[in-house]
């Protein structure tokens, strides 16, 4: 008779003791690591021990495998790939979207408008100054009034051209520190390759490290848009709109003008800036523009009058675009340069005090559509609000678009905590269940002393 | 769905996060009175409405010239109705001259002592000025048109025209000219001086009543124009200010809060609000652990 042995009942107890334990050790984990971020719940997997076969020759038991207890098999993490790689797409166009409402947002702050403060204000009330004239061309205090409009327009324009100035500066920096970040994360990752691929080539589950790795590349896709793809050999490739940036356990640094010439760069943080610094630049290309027409346009018309004291010739507007653009300083000292009159027809003679018509003339500008240049088709003021008006229909549509994935956001994320955080009511559960089958493992211990102290007893 | 604490708590801070921030966003609408702020909150309405404020500030100053406008004319008329009455005067005189046959010497002094005294008073007429502006000279308005005492009553203004920008393209001239109305009426009063002086009352009949006639014709002409012109900047203006009303309202429904609705919505944020800190504070209070012993 092949029997299993007299003291295998000790064993299958003692292994049930063991792996209860185990069990109870891995809740342990998960219950400590409740609040871990990228933390995945981890689950000890339990598999019968191998059973001994038993002979059937005269046996009273017949022929069977004999179950020899109970092993730990694995402890795994709970973790969905596909999720992970949905909510990374998302987290790349919120962090995108995000990072172009808070910097536009920045610059409408500048910009100021609608209100009195703004420039369209003083666009207005600078050629109605010229029109002011009208009334009363003799007198110096309009002229002065007229002077004042220009200085308020220039001054804001000036301001805020410089404003926006360090805005670009304080996004381009933002962008340096990103950008090395990106690649700080991607040195991480591949580190991380490096450690999995040697644990999981031991057949082991290194489940520390893949959370660690899951939670660099989620912090790296709100910084930019990635693609990573899971190799056979345990790591991850991962790469930036086809940019390599991580290929086993190496990193290869990535240069934003690469991603920014390759069209690359897509989303994440660090692409919404981008995005953003463009919009801001082309907003201040387009002021620079306001400028240089406005410049070209009254200094020309301004030249070709004459002053109370009948110089003639004279710009009115100085500078080279909206950062520098100032009133001539020869008649902000000389008010009477300003030239309100006509050039008076016989030579040498002032042009009458009361002519307006050049003040007019400038005057009607307002509402002259240029011909020439990046305003052609358009007047001064409809150029402005339609920038004013761009920059602010891009920051709303930043804004409900992240509002839009922002629900997408939170319904993944929902979907990912569902599979892998840690419930703390589950964990209860378990541990009471592991408790149970580790009194039980106890109980069968002392049954079988039992059982054997009786058969001992019998021989004595 | 397996929901977890993680979750649970995620969810909490995010809702109270937006109910804060809705509750925000109505009570900066109701602080300011402004329901945009920026442009981004509505690019449409923000559009327009900077368009609209464009408009009413060119109507505020369209406004503006054309009561600049209205003074200058009521008070050129004014000073033309005191030539009238001037002329008037002249006319007077030349019919009691006419009607006088032979005059004393006396009298004939007496007349033309009267008529210098018109001439002086039309040339201080036609020097006329508004806040240190010649209104008869044309645009040479730091310059006295007609010189006191000058026989020849040579004109020292131009043609040039004071104007008013009173709408989009409506550009009015204001002044009269100096040289057309009073030319006529200073050769009128001296050739009516010369016949009184040399005696010769056939022509202050045949000829010098016909001049002042038409001398003050010419002043009625004037007045008639400005009359015109009062006319045509009054309904100008009446448009404007009707079509500032119309855009001020507009600016008003693009740009400020509607307090009603916005209340209400305040009411009802608030609420939110408090009802989400509310179950915030009670949730995740209880675990399978508390009934663990």
């Amino acid at each position: 008779m092949s029997s299993i042995g007299t003291f295998t009942g000790y064993n299958i107890g003692k292994s049930a003791l063991v792996t209860s334990s185990n069990a109870e050790d891995v809740v342990g984990n998960n219950v400590a690591n409740a609040n871990t971020d990228g933390y995945s719940v981890e689950n000890l997997e339990i598999g019968e021990a191998p059973p001994v076969e038993l002979n059937s020759n005269g046996g009273t038991w017949g022929t069977g495998q004999f179950g020899t207890g109970v092993h730990s098999a694995a402890i795994t993490r709970a973790r969905d790939q596909f999720l992970d790689g949905s909510l990374r797409d998302a987290y790349s166009r919120k962090g995108a979207q995000d990072a172009i409402g808070k910097q536009l947002g920045t610059v409408e702050a500048v910009v100021n408008e609608p209100g009195d403060a703004g420039i369209n204000n003083a666009l207005n009330k600078f050629f109605d100054a010229f029109n002011d004239v009208e009334n009363n061309p003799e007198d110096v205090g309009v002229r002065t009034a007229v002077i004042g409009a220009g200085q308020e327009l220039t001054h804001k324009l000036r301001v805020t051209q410089s404003a926006l100035d360090s805005s670009g500066q304080q996004i381009a920096d933002q962008v340096n520190v990103d950008v090395s970040e990106v690649n700080g994360i991607a040195k991480q990752i591949a580190d991380l390759n490096a450690q999995i691929r040697k644990v999981s080539s031991a057949h082991q589950q290194p489940n520390m490290l893949l959370d660690q790795r899951d939670l660099a590349l989620d912090k790296l896709a709100k910084m930019v848009n990635i693609r990573a793809t899971a190799q056979r050999d345990g790591t991850v490739s991962v790469n930036i709109g086809g940019t390599e940036l991580v290929a086993g356990d190496r990193a290869q640094s990535v240069k934003l003008e690469d991603l920014v010439s390759r069209g690359h760069l897509k989303g994440g943080t660090l692409g919404g800036d981008v995005q953003a610094l463009a919009s801001l630049t082309d907003l201040q290309n387009r002021l620079d523009n306001l400028s240089n027409t406005m410049m070209g346009e009254v200094n020309a018309v301004h030249a070709s009058g004459a002053g109370l004291d009948g110089s003639t010739g004279l710009p009115f507007l100085t500078g080279s675009g909206a950062r520098d653009i100032d009133v001539n300083e020869n008649i902000v000292k000389h008010p009477e340069k300003l030239a309100a009159a006509a050039i008076p027809e016989t030579a040498g003679v002032l042009p009458a005090p009361g002519d307006a018509s050049n003040a007019v003339r400038i005057f009607n500008l307002k509402d002259k559509t240029i011909e020439l240049g990046p305003l052609t088709g358009q007047t001064m003021a409809h150029f402005y609000n339609q920038t004013v008006t761009d920059i602010g229909t891009q920051a709303a549509g930043a804004k409900s678009t992240s509002d839009l994935v922002s629900a997408t956001v939170t319904q993944l994320e929902t979907q990912r905590s569902a599979t892998s955080s840690v419930n703390i009511d589950e964990e209860a559960t378990k541990l009471i269940q592991y408790q149970r089958s580790y009194q039980a493992a106890a109980k069968v211990i002392s049954t079988n002393d039992e059982m054997l102290n009786s058969l001992l007893g019998m021989v004595r | 769905m397996r929901i977890t604490e993680s979750s649970m708590i995620d969810h909490m801070r995010g809702n109270v996060q937006q109910s804060q921030d809705n509750y925000n966003t109505t009570l900066n609408q109701l602080s300011t009175g402004k329901k945009i702020n920026q442009v981004s909150d509505d690019p449409v309405a923000a559009s327009k409405s900077l368009a609209v404020r464009s408009m009413i500030a060119d109507m505020d100053h369209y406004q503006r010239n054309a009561q600049a406008g209205k003074l200058f004319l009521q008070y050129s008329d004014g000073q033309l109705s005191s030539v009238t009455s001037l002329i008037d005067q002249a006319r007077q005189v030349a019919v009691a001259a006419a009607n006088g046959g032979t005059l004393e010497d006396s009298s004939s002094a007496t007349y033309i002592g009267q008529i210098d005294s018109i001439i002086q008073q039309v040339t201080q007429l036609a020097n006329s000025d508004m806040d240190g502006r010649r209104i008869f000279a044309g645009t040479q308005t730091k310059t006295e048109p007609f010189t006191q005492d000058d026989p020849i009553h040579a004109y020292h203004g131009d043609d040039g025209a004071l104007t008013s920008t009173v709408a989009p393209g409506v550009n009015i001239r204001l002044n009269e000219s100096g040289q057309t109305i009073f030319a006529p009426i200073f050769s009128a009063l001296e050739s009516l001086k010369a016949d009184i002086r040399n005696g010769d009352y056939n022509s202050i009949s045949t000829n010098d009543i016909g001049a002042v006639d038409a001398g003050l014709q010419g002043v009625l002409n004037a007045r008639a124009q400005i009359g015109t012109k009062l006319n045509q900047i009054s309904d100008t203006s009446d448009r404007i200010q009707s079509s500032q009303v119309h855009l001020q309202d507009q600016l008003s429904s693009l740009e400020d809060t509607d307090l009603a609705t916005t209340y209400t919505q305040l009411q009802l944020s608030q609420n939110v609000y408090q009802a989400s800190l509310a179950s915030t504070a009670k949730a995740l209070q209880h675990s399978l652990i508390d009934y663990l012993h």
